[in-house]
């Protein structure tokens, strides 16, 4: 009988880290790669929340493992990701999740410290764990980095400036390094998430998300975690080995009206 | 994974062979139904026999330039199990400059790529909506996204499905109908052996794509499985590059062909030879 398909669509037994697990999309990521067989290293600045995470996917008879980094400080990635080859013995599928979201009006005197970290953690941050993770991947046969972006990178929202710059930053680079890392087989991707019940949204009313879900957002609703971690999953199989540059909107169609 | 796909059903146009083929097939081993659509019966049974026996598919021969054979192909797909997927992807394409272009070429190739596309999502959204929704996918193409010089009714086409694609996304959400595309760049298919079989135009598309190869069916097929399937759910809109990168670049090189097709002087601009 012959096969339907050539191309494999598990991460079984693959390495994947995931920054910012501790909650929303992170922890829905985690949790998901761990659930498809995957050794999952997750990171994130809040070390109560990580070890739930890492608690549960360990429940569950899955594997993960967690190390507490502030991604604002370089050595501390450096030393993170040197215990993470360490303990895992390789790594194949790099999620650079984690972010902050600060809105500061460009003439506000908190403009500055807002800038600084927002393009720290939401971008410099990328960098230094590519390059932590770059001697990894090229030993991995499917390399996969998937960044998390932003439809904020496709559009913007006011006094978003320093959170609109560094997402549309993370685009750049993630097209960029696409370029200059296909040659070795490793795929760089991003996602633009739109509108998502996490941490990070939790605080707008809910009549004001179904106000905005119902005018601006094709499918009507805000999305779970999880759509968006399906996603990025589907970026990390070795099945999309030919996907490479791509920034994905899982948006429920808010970029189609204004992208 | 398990069979996610279990208890759908997708009509795939041109699905007799290549990426429609490999989308069928793609889908199938999670456990959709699937219905074959293409013009050419005989090739359209054979790709049929030739899936495992515990696969469910049938097959319907439509062009789906003509709107009536679309829609009686949608009804009778629709008559054996409720449709939840379609696939868009039957396609043609033609090369000549724009000083050249034959109006009959260029509206055939319009007739089939993007006409058809819109039958297909025009009678199957019409189905799918009474189902409670599902997921729609064309298949676009690199030549939407980048310009191909010399082959003008193809991108057109391509950028119109693409659009068309985003339209029917931000009008069909509310009746919960997701609609992307995906932009494959060169494919190993019988349509772009012509582009395989010249080593300068080939050599110049390698030089284009980061990942340094040309795509497979399977790679294709693999990105629409994702989007037609729960995976996907909260995406609708997208044109989907499946295409090794090269979209980051610049439109392949045709001159070879327009250089043996049409000669040297119009290749290069110099039109004194047209009537």
């Amino acid at each position: 009988m012959s096969r339907l398909s050539n191309l494999s669509r598990s991460i079984e037994g693959s390495v994947a880290i995931v920054t910012g697990a501790a909650s929303g999309m992170g922890a829905a990521t985690a949790k998901l790669f761990a659930e498809q067989g995957a050794r999952v290293a997750a990171l994130d600045l809040n070390e109560a929340p990580l070890a739930a995470v890492v608690d549960e996917i360990g429940a569950a008879g899955k594997v993960a493992k967690g190390w507490t980094v502030d991604l604002d400080d370089g050595d501390a990635i450096k030393s993170a990701f040197a215990e993470i080859g360490t303990h895992f013995g390789g790594m194949d599928i790099l999620v650079n999740n984690a972010g902050i979201s600060m809105f500061a009006p460009i003439d506000s005197d908190d403009f500055e410290a807002a800038w600084q970290l927002s393009l720290s953690v939401l971008l410099t941050a990328h960098t230094r764990t590519i390059r932590a993770a770059l001697p990894y991947l090229r030993q991995s046969a499917n390399g996969r980095i998937v960044n998390i972006a932003s439809t904020e990178g496709l559009g913007a929202t006011k006094f978003g400036s320093p959170y609109t710059a560094a997402k549309t930053g993370v685009i750049g680079l993630t097209r960029s390094l696409a370029v200059e890392l296909g040659g070795e087989g490793i795929t760089v991707n991003c996602i633009c998430p739109g509108p998502i019940n996490t941490g990070m949204t939790s605080a707008i009313p809910d009549d004001a998300k179904a106000e905005f879900a119902r005018r601006r957002v094709a499918l009507k609703r805000y999305a779970d975690p999880e759509e968006v971690a399906q996603a990025t999953l589907s970026l990390a199989l070795p099945a999309s080995s030919f996907i490479t540059g791509v920034a994905l909107p899982v948006d429920g169609g808010l970029t189609i009206r204004n992208a | 994974m398990g069979r996610s796909l279990e208890g759908q059903h997708a009509l795939v146009t041109g699905g007799g062979s290549g990426i429609g083929l490999a989308s069928a097939r793609a889908l199938a081993a999670d456990g959709a139904r699937v219905t074959l659509v293409g013009r050419n019966e005989e090739k359209l049974a054979a790709a049929a026999a030739d899936f495992p026996a515990d696969a469910l598919v049938d097959v319907h021969a439509a062009d789906v330039a003509d709107e009536s054979q679309v829609e009686a192909a949608v009804r009778a797909a629709d008559g054996r199990a409720a449709l939840t997927i379609a696939v868009a992807n039957a396609g043609t394409g033609d090369i000549a400059p724009l000083v050249a272009t034959d109006s009959e070429r260029w509206r055939s190739v319009l007739a089939t790529n993007l006409d058809g596309c819109m039958y297909t999502f025009k009678h199957a959204a019409r189905v799918i909506g009474r189902a409670g929704g599902g997921a729609m996918c064309a298949i676009s193409s690199i030549a939407g996204l980048r310009t191909h010089r010399f082959m003008h009714a193809y991108g057109v086409s391509k950028a119109g499905i693409d659009m068309l694609v985003r339209g029917a996304a931000d009008e069909l959400g509310v009746a919960g109908i997701r609609v992307n595309s995906v932009c494959p760049g060169l494919v190993d298919t019988d349509i772009a052996q012509g582009l395989f079989g010249t080593e300068d135009v080939l050599e110049d598309y390698l030089a284009c794509m980061p990942l340094g190869r040309t795509g497979v069916v399977e790679d294709i097929a693999q990105a629409v499985r994702f989007l037609c399937g729960p995976e996907s759910s909260w995406m609708t809109g997208v044109n989907l590059p499946v295409d090794g990168g090269h979209h980051l670049r610049r439109g392949p090189n045709y001159d070879t062909f327009s250089k043996a097709m049409f000669g040297e002087d119009i290749t290069a601009g110099r039109f004194d030879s047209l009537e």
